[in-house]
């Protein structure tokens, strides 16, 4: 073999190697989880009780804004150091009109805040609010939400005792899907919502750094509001992460309180869903971009440019490119070295199985109420043929018996085409199976979409599907794509648990 | 950064502080089972794993 042909050899072998890299991560990130007792903030807490004001952005809230006030009113905290200031965004349907009665109903509690002119995105509403608010003294913390969301009775005293502690900049609440009845889409949003939040954000306080404030749930001290300059970024799609690396940036520290819990309404329709994260993914990747000096470069006051924080960051980002690299470098190896090829899917696949186990297991650990009902959900999050193949990596034997038997009871037998031809569909799945879950939002809308939607995501897979709209948000930035704020429709259809 | 003024978080009963610390105990509680928690499902994967390589690889 030349020199050349087995540089090129390695090369893809790396590059499917690469592919293990975000597992290896993700398995790092879990371990973190059960370190995150020995970093907890609550030596720095007491009972804190600061004027808050409660900043909510409404366009066209009128099915779910009345609720909120009325939950927001049943919060176990001192009802005088409460003020809910409703940023109405030019709405065109009742919302002005019920939350001038809350107003008349809580007095002293509620404020109506009219724009005239709306249309210009979440955080130019919020900028309207906190303009309005830091105007006088009265705020000593801000508390800003989304008009949909439900603050268990104990959520938000819970978050501000820890600005007793000046250090503290920002906190931050566990969001967890609350619609009732629900359908399977919100129950795979229900479970990832245990790895992206309670997991992902208790690793991150022990790196000693949160790459996100929940937008529906960032309470700020009036110092560091003040600090970042007095409003929110609305240059990106995420203005919440934007608040908080510049809080992070400037010193402060964030905090995570898993203890303290938000229910939020999450999208039922793969449509809705795709519209939601594909604003989400463009800003990450517009975040990326900004904060670029960040990046890899630690730091002296904050800890957003550790190695550690750095590879949660790239590796989640990136994923859809990792995929597609290992998927392709796996076909051209198939058609040159097919034993190489093999060996290095092998390693990949049982990298992935420890991983599957691992992270699925520890997550509905974290959150058994929430594991109850999502546990299907759970087990399918990679999509059903990613865990038969898993299952194929884990139990070759098995896996290999139970297909002969299928193929025998089909009336025909198993050749070496057949087992290699299965063989190269796997390696062009670790890829394709984004395509299939996209296929998904694709029927959704057309005749049968309501079985043909959940049956491509479910065959797909959710998490391949969070990828295929993370590879759209590139797409969208590589062609400067409009940012349009794309509002995601709320019907108030919520159950909290009691 | 100096800490802020007890006036500002408002009067404190000694309701509330009871309260505050119980809610931490079982904070601290909770967080310190995730640890076991995790050992365990470790634990799970190495004899899934060890199954694996003793008895079906």
């Amino acid at each position: 073999m030349t020199d050349l042909a087995l540089a090129f050899k390695s090369l893809l072998v790396a590059f499917v190697m690469l592919g293990a890299v975000p597992l290896l991560v993700a398995n790092y990130q879990f371990l973190l989880v059960g370190l995150h007792f020995r970093r907890l903030h609550y030596a720095k807490c007491r009972p804190w009780f600061p004027r808050t004001a409660i900043l909510i952005p409404a366009w066209n809230e009128a099915a779910v804004i009345g609720t909120s006030i009325d939950r927001l009113m049943l919060l176990d905290y001192p009802r005088e150091r409460l003020r809910i200031y409703v940023v109405d965004d030019a709405s065109t349907d009742d919302t002005p009109q019920v939350v001038l009665a809350r107003e008349a109903e809580y007095p002293g509690n509620v404020v109506h805040l009219r724009r005239d002119r709306g249309g210009e995105g979440k955080a130019a509403t919020l900028n309207h609010g906190l303009a309005e608010i830091l105007a006088d003294d009265w705020m000593q913390a801000i508390l800003i939400m989304d008009s949909d969301v439900i603050y268990e009775p104990s959520s938000l005293r819970r978050m501000t005792r820890h600005l007793a502690d000046p250090g503290v900049g920002s906190v931050t609440a566990y969001i967890k899907e609350g619609s009732r009845p629900g359908n399977y889409l919100t129950r795979f949003i229900g479970y990832e919502y245990i790895t992206a939040q309670a997991a992902a954000r208790r690793s991150q306080e022990v790196l000693g750094v949160i790459a996100c404030l929940a937008g529906g749930a960032q309470l700020h001290s009036r110092a560091n509001i003040e600090a970042i300059g007095g409003q929110v970024d609305t240059t990106t799609l995420a203005e919440d992460t934007v608040t908080t690396f510049e809080t992070q940036k400037r010193g402060r520290r964030v905090i995570f309180e898993p203890h303290a819990t938000v229910w939020a309404e999450e999208p039922g329709s793969i449509v809705a869903l795709w519209k939601q994260r594909l604003r989400w993914a463009r800003g990450n990747v517009q975040v990326t971009r900004r904060f670029k000096s960040v990046w890899f470069r630690p730091q002296r006051n904050n800890r957003l440019g550790s190695i550690s924080f750095g590879l949660l960051w790239f590796c989640l980002l990136l994923l859809p490119v990792f995929m597609v690299l290992a998927s392709a470098s796996l076909v051209i190896l198939f058609f040159i070295d097919y034993q190489l090829a093999w060996a290095a899917f092998h390693v990949l696949w049982l990298t992935n199985v420890i991983t599957y186990i691992f992270i699925t297991s520890f997550t509905l650990a974290i959150d058994p109420g929430v594991g109850r009902h999502t546990w299907k959900e759970a087990l399918l999050f990679p999509g059903l043929i990613n865990v038969i193949i898993l299952a194929a990596a884990l139990l070759p034997g098995p896996v290999s018996w139970i297909g002969h038997e299928l193929a025998a009871a089909a009336g025909f037998g198993v050749t070496l085409g057949w087992v290699r031809g299965i063989e190269l569909f796997t390696y062009v799945w670790l890829s394709a199976c984004m395509g299939v879950a996209f296929v998904g939002k694709l029927a959704e809308s057309r005749t049968f979409g309501r079985f043909l939607g959940p049956l491509f995501v479910y065959i797909g897979g959710y998490g391949p599907l969070l990828c295929a709209i993370t590879t759209a948000a590139y797409l969208k930035e590589l062609r400067h794509a409009e940012a349009t704020w794309d509002k995601t429709e709320k019907t108030g259809k919520m159950g909290v648990p009691t | 950064m100096s800490q802020p003024e007890p006036a500002a978080a408002g009067q404190v009963t000694a309701q509330q502080t009871q309260v505050f610390e119980d809610e931490v105990r079982d904070a601290i509680r909770y967080e310190r089972g995730l640890a076991i928690r995790c050992v365990a499902c470790i634990l799970l994967v190495a004899v899934i794993l060890a199954l694996r390589v003793y008895f079906f690889g």
